[in-house]
Parts: C-alpha cells; sequence; structure tokens
C-alpha cells in the first residue's frame, strides 16, 4: 500500500481507484479527508523502499483545563465573557496555517463555533492575531495577493460589552 | 486673610493635563476631554465663569475607530455657494490632516455653547510624541485612558503561550497536517493569471 499512493499519483484517477479495490478497508483508504486519520503521516525513501507510517507526536506538558459546562463544549463557560482581546484563548483553535480547526477536534457546540468566527475575525483585522499569508510561488506578483487598502493601516477596536472592558 | 486671597488663585488657576490618544476612540476621548475643557470636573464650575483647564494630547496619528468606521464615518463640509458641498471619509482626512478627526469631536461635543472657541484654543492636539518644551513645562497633571490597549500575540513570548492552560485535549487520531494548504512552489502555467488560485 505504500509504494501504490507514491506510484499511483502521477496516473490517472481511474487507476487510481483501481490499485484500492483489493485492499479489505476500501472506505478508510479512499477518504481524501483526513476525518480519523492517525497522527502525523511521514515518508521515508531508502532506495526503491518507501515508507509510509503515521508518526504518534509527543504530547507538550500542558496543563488541560477542566471543561466545567454540561454540554461538553470548553467555550460554553465564557460565551459571555469571550472578547477579541483574549488572544492566548483564540490561538488555541487555530491550526498553524490560521485556519479554524474543526468542530469534531475542538469539541466546540455549533452556537459557539459560530460566536469564534466572528471573534476571530475581530481579532485578527484588529492586528492582535499574526497575518497568516501563504507563501508565494516563485516569480509571482504579490500585487495580485495583497490587499492594502489605505484604510487598513489605521487602528480598529470593536464593541466589547464584557464586564472586564474599563469603559 | 492672605490665606484666602492665596486659595482663591490656586483654585481659579489654569493646570495643564496631558493625555495618551494610542489606540483610544476619538469620540469616547472627546468626552472625557472636554470635561476638562469647560472644567466641569470642579466643584466651583459655573457656566458663566471661566474655569476650564488646557490639555495637550499626543499621539493623535495612533487613534482608533470602531469596526469599519475608518472607511463608512464620513466627514461633511459645505462652502455656502451653489456645489460646493463635498464629504470626505475619516480615512483621507487622516491622512491629511491626523490632528483633524479627534478636533472634529472635541468640537461637535461642545456645540451649543457661547465660549466654544475659547475653549477649543486650550486643546493642543500634536500628531506624535513630539511636544515643545515650552507646552511641557506647564503640564502637572494626567488623564487617565479610555480604553484598555490590547496586547498582540506578538508581544507574549513563547514560554507564556505554552504555560497558558489549553481549553481542549486534542484526539489521537487525528493527523495535524490534514488541513495544511498545498506548497506551490511553481506557478500554475495552465490558467490564466486572473483565475489561479490564491
Ligand atoms: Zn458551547
Amino acid at each position: 500500500m505504500a509504494t501504490s499512493i507514491k506510484a499511483a499519483k502521477a496516473v490517472t484517477l481511474k487507476n487510481f481507484i483501481k490499485t484500492f479495490t483489493f485492499l479489505p478497508n476500501k472506505s478508510r483508504c479512499l477518504s481524501t479527508t483526513g476525518i480519523t486519520r492517525a497522527k502525523k503521516i511521514q515518508v521515508i525513501k531508502t532506495g526503491s523502499v518507501t515508507v509510509v507510517e503515521g508518526v504518534k507526536l509527543e504530547e507538550k506538558s500542558q496543563v488541560v483545563r477542566e471543561i466545567k459546562a454540561p454540554t461538553g463544549c470548553p467555550l460554553c463557560e465564557f460565551q459571555d465573557s469571550l472578547t477579541y482581546r483574549d488572544v492566548l484563548i483564540l490561538q488555541q483553535f487555530l491550526s498553524p496555517d490560521g485556519k479554524i480547526l474543526p468542530r469534531h477536534v475542538t469539541g466546540v457546540c455549533f452556537t459557539m463555533q459560530w460566536k469564534l468566527q466572528n471573534i476571530l475575525y475581530q481579532s485578527y483585522s484588529a492586528g492582535l492575531l499574526p497575518k497568516y499569508c501563504p507563501e508565494l510561488p516563485v516569480n509571482e506578483d504579490p500585487t495580485h495577493y495583497l490587499k492594502n487598502y489605505k484604510w487598513r493601516k489605521n487602528n480598529v477596536y470593536y464593541e466589547d460589552f464584557s464586564i472586564e472592558n474599563p469603559l | 486673610m492672605a490665606h484666602n486671597r492665596v486659595m482663591q488663585w490656586a483654585v481659579l488657576a489654569r493646570t495643564w493635563w496631558i493625555y495618551d490618544a494610542n489606540q483610544q476612540c476619538p469620540f469616547r476621548s472627546a468626552y472625557r476631554l472636554t470635561t476638562y475643557l469647560q472644567g466641569l470636573h470642579k466643584p466651583v464650575y459655573h457656566r458663566h465663569g471661566d474655569v476650564g483647564d488646557h490639555v495637550v494630547v499626543f499621539n493623535t496619528r495612533h487613534i482608533a475607530m470602531r469596526g469599519e468606521f475608518w472607511r463608512t464615518y464620513k466627514h461633511f463640509h459645505h462652502t455656502r455657494f451653489a456645489g460646493g458641498f463635498s464629504r470626505a471619509s475619516a480615512y483621507r482626512v487622516h491622512e491629511e490632516d491626523p490632528t483633524r478627526i479627534l478636533e472634529r469631536a472635541c468640537h461637535n461635543r461642545l456645540s451649543g455653547l457661547d465660549n466654544k472657541r475659547t475653549l477649543m484654543k486650550r486643546l493642543h492636539l500634536f500628531p506624535d510624541e513630539e511636544i515643545p518644551e515650552e507646552i511641557l513645562e506647564n503640564v502637572t497633571g494626567q488623564i487617565q485612558q479610555v480604553q484598555a490597549i490590547p496586547k498582540k500575540l506578538e508581544d507574549y513570548s513563547q514560554r507564556e503561550i505554552d504555560s497558558f492552560p489549553r481549553l481542549f485535549k486534542m484526539p489521537e487520531d487525528y493527523d495535524i497536517e490534514s488541513y495544511k494548504r498545498e506548497n506551490r512552489l511553481e506557478p500554475d502555467q495552465h490558467t490564466s493569471k486572473a483565475w489561479r488560485l490564491k
């Protein structure tokens, strides 16, 4: 299986599907998005042999807070107090690319995920989160990617009804 | 009764206040600054008594406006001639004169007062941190800021980020790099430039 993935990429899609027909667990191998895929995928090449394996990542020694809400959602307790200035909390729900992690990973309920998107937009446009720009291709004109509008140079704040806001 | 005379000088003397407008809303800070300009913070305040103070504001170039207000908030002007109406959005006004928005905000706040022009002359605005020493010598007090300055993620050290408690635990069977973008080091030559993926 390990060698077939590498080889089949060059061939057409029809042959690509054929390679997996003899495997027992079809649904798992055909899934392009990693729903329950393992860990971090590592590819090692030694001559003609290629090894693809899911390496278990080392967990950082970080304190995980207990969830007290009965819904099992980590953000339900802070739905009145979460603001765009709480960067250390918001940063946990982002992938290193800057995309929002899906709900089945974080365990956030539907309504809080909807609020989280708005709050993340606020803190990004206020300049509190870093700019997650993709790496530009070689010899590509950066003017297509950067939107340097004149009004975005200035500072921005947002309405914030939390108790800690000293108005 | 020399003491009473000195007390009267001290009460009616004009004090000078300083205010840092860095990351502050101009409309909310105008609400606070105009109280000091009129002398509303003093117990001896009266409309006909001229008890207002001087206010020195610096860093007006770095004021913050709410949401989309830099684009949507407009300044209007009419020359009273036919076709003399003009308007400009806030960021365009701020480019030409970085002290203009805070000045207009205080000016509108004092609307309806007869002594508006004399009060506005006691407001000294500076776009940056450079203040002439003639003015800075007189300053004796500081006005509290309206808003707290938010801290960026870049300002935190990596140790502070790691020591902060996490809210959820990652599932074991989750591929971290599954949502990673493809690294397109070579430009796509097949599609035209306008329709390429960005
Ligand atoms: Zn929730």
